[in-house]
Formats: structure tokens, C-alpha cells, sequence
């Protein structure tokens, strides 16, 4: 029955030719947006990003919110994270203004008791700190303390407390600790982070689910300690680091972890 | 589950058929299907735990 095209490329197809005759199905042009923007959220193609965010934003100011909420909410979380991960990978400062738009778009959409929120709130919270001082020049406008992005949220400093007396229940809990490290802007603290993660990224089984998380946090914080210091040493190991995350077996995690937390 | 390609397969072959009339009610599994493959990504822990 096939006829040659790849696997994705006949679901685009298949949805477009659909598409003509549903014109007005929410639901295509929500899975055509998502099938468009897959492969620039694994791979960074730009291939389909413009027709994928354009079909969602068609969506989004089409419809009122209450209407769809649960694929008015589908269609935010894509968008957002697509402006995070173009954000990540291209940094101009287009691109930042866009990721901060959708992610305060997304914000309020996104329950509290959701881990997720919690990441949204640092990521937004880290992308509003920055502020372009040129063009593709980086600057961080004030430090903030991972434990002030989001009280009552564990800490990295949490996570590494936990480590000798185990109070950190939940996975959850965990990754969000890890993963605020990530958010760090006050060089004070991300030098003082730095051994804690590497002896907590030495303490991981090749295989646990966290240490690819663990090598592009520290990772990440190699690149800021380089960045505030120009010290050749931290991306020389910032280097080092993620080129063992990507013999790791969650290594597309890894990448887009690191991307989150960039 | 059906194999997402075949789905694809055998929503052109009828949309080609001319003997299809497509609804929302048809259409609506093969896109969410379409959805769950390509569209699985979140930031954090669900996307850590589809890698």
C-alpha cells in the first residue's frame, strides 16, 4: 500500500488532503501543526515550523478559550515549547521576545499541581532575566537564587540535602530540583553548584532516567561559569560533558533537556 | 493500535476513491493518533520519559 514517501511525510499528506475536505476540523489541523513542528522540536529542522505555529495561532485566536479547553491548552503547550526550543537553539532576540509571549500565554493554562508548572515558572522567570546587549550578545540582567524563582518548590539545594537524609519523595521533586540548578544566574551560586552536580552526575547508573538530566544541567552550568569568567576550563568540560550525554541511551532526552534548560 | 502509516495509507487511498465522504466522526481517531505520535512533546518530565 505504501507509495514511497516517508512515514511522516504521507501523515502530512494524508491530513492535508483531509483537511480539504474538514477545512474547519480543529482536531487536523492540531495534528497536522504538531506532525509539522515534530521534526524541529527533535531535530531543529525548520522544515514546517512556520506552517505549524501559523496553524496553531490560527487556532488560538479563532477560538475562545473556555470553548476547547483541552485543546486550546494542547495547542499552547506546542507552541510554547517550539519558541523555547528555536529560543534555545538560535538565540535572537526575536525568538526570545516570542518565547516569553507564549510561554505567559501558556502560563495560566497550565494547573498548579502539575510538575510542569513548575518548570514553565523557572524557564520563564530565567528567559525574562536575559536580555540581548547586542545582536547574539548574552547578558543577564541581575542574579536570582534558584530558590527564589518559585518558594515552596524544591530546590537543587533541596535535592542535594536529599542525598544524605532522603526527603524528596517523588520523581517529580527530584527533576524539579535538578532541573532548577539550570535556572542559576548568580555566578556565586552556579560556582558553588558545580562540584555538588558533578559528584551527583557521577553517583547516576548510565542507564537512570536522571542522568541525562544531570549532564546538561551541569553542563549548562559550565557554559554560565564560562560565560561570566571566560575561563577556557569550563566549556572545555562543558564540552566533555555533553559529549557523554550523547552516548547516553536517553540521549534525545538529554539534548532536550538541555535545550529547556539553556 | 493501527500502524500510523497504514492509517495514512488508507485515509488517501479513500479520499482518492471518490466513494469516501469524510466527517469529523472518521477523521477524528486517525488524528489522534497522528497526535499521540508526533505531538508527544512536553517540556520536562513527560519528555524525558518518551526519549
Amino acid at each position: 500500500m505504501g507509495n514511497g514517501k516517508e512515514p511522516r511525510a504521507k501523515v502530512i499528506d494524508s491530513l492535508r488532503k483531509a483537511k480539504i475536505h474538514l477545512p474547519d476540523s480543529d482536531r487536523l489541523s492540531i495534528a497536522l501543526a504538531c506532525t509539522l513542528l515534530y521534526p524541529f522540536c527533535i531535530t531543529y529542522s525548520n522544515d514546517g515550523y512556520e506552517e505549524g505555529t501559523v496553524i496553531l495561532d490560527k487556532f488560538l485566536t479563532s477560538h475562545d478559550p473556555g470553548d476547547y479547553p483541552s485543546q486550546y491548552r494542547e495547542a499552547l503547550s506546542f507552541i510554547s515549547v517550539c519558541a523555547q526550543a528555536r529560543l534555545s537553539s538560535f538565540w535572537k532576540p526575536e525568538y526570545l521576545e516570542e518565547a516569553i509571549y507564549r510561554f505567559r500565554n501558556w502560563l495560566p493554562w497550565i494547573p498548579l499541581e502539575y510538575s510542569n508548572h513548575a518548570i514553565v515558572v523557572d524557564y520563564l522567570t530565567f528567559i525574562q532575566s536575559i536580555h540581548f546587549e547586542d545582536f547574539g550578545v548574552r547578558g543577564l540582567q541581575e542574579g536570582h537564587s534558584c530558590d527564589s524563582v518559585s518558594s515552596g518548590q524544591p530546590s537543587f539545594w533541596d535535592l542535594i540535602a536529599s542525598l544524605e537524609s532522603p526527603s524528596m519523595a517523588t520523581e517529580d521533586q527530584r527533576l524539579r530540583g535538578l532541573t532548577s540548578a539550570s535556572f542559576m544566574t548568580d555566578m556565586a551560586e552556579i560556582e558553588q553548584a558545580i562540584e555538588p552536580c558533578r559528584l551527583l552526575l557521577a553517583s547516576f547508573h548510565h542507564s537512570d532516567m536522571f542522568k541525562p538530566i544531570a549532564v546538561n544541567v551541569l553542563g549548562t552550568l559550565l557554559q554560565q561559569a564560562f560565560w561570566f569568567t571566560n575561563n577556557i576550563e569550563y566549556i572545555n568540560e562543558a564540552i566533555s560533558i555533553f559529549r557523554e550525554g550523547l552516548n547516553l541511551p536517553d540521549a534525545c532526552g538529554a539534548f532536550w533537556i538541555c535545550h529547556i534548560t539553556h | 493500535m493501527q500502524d500510523i502509516e497504514e492509517m495514512a495509507d488508507l485515509v488517501l487511498e479513500l479520499l482518492s476513491s471518490n466513494i469516501w465522504t469524510i466527517s469529523t466522526d472518521t477523521i477524528t481517531p486517525f488524528a489522534e493518533v497522528v497526535k499521540l505520535r508526533y505531538g508527544g512533546w512536553e517540556m520536562g518530565k513527560n519528555l524525558v520519559q518518551r526519549s
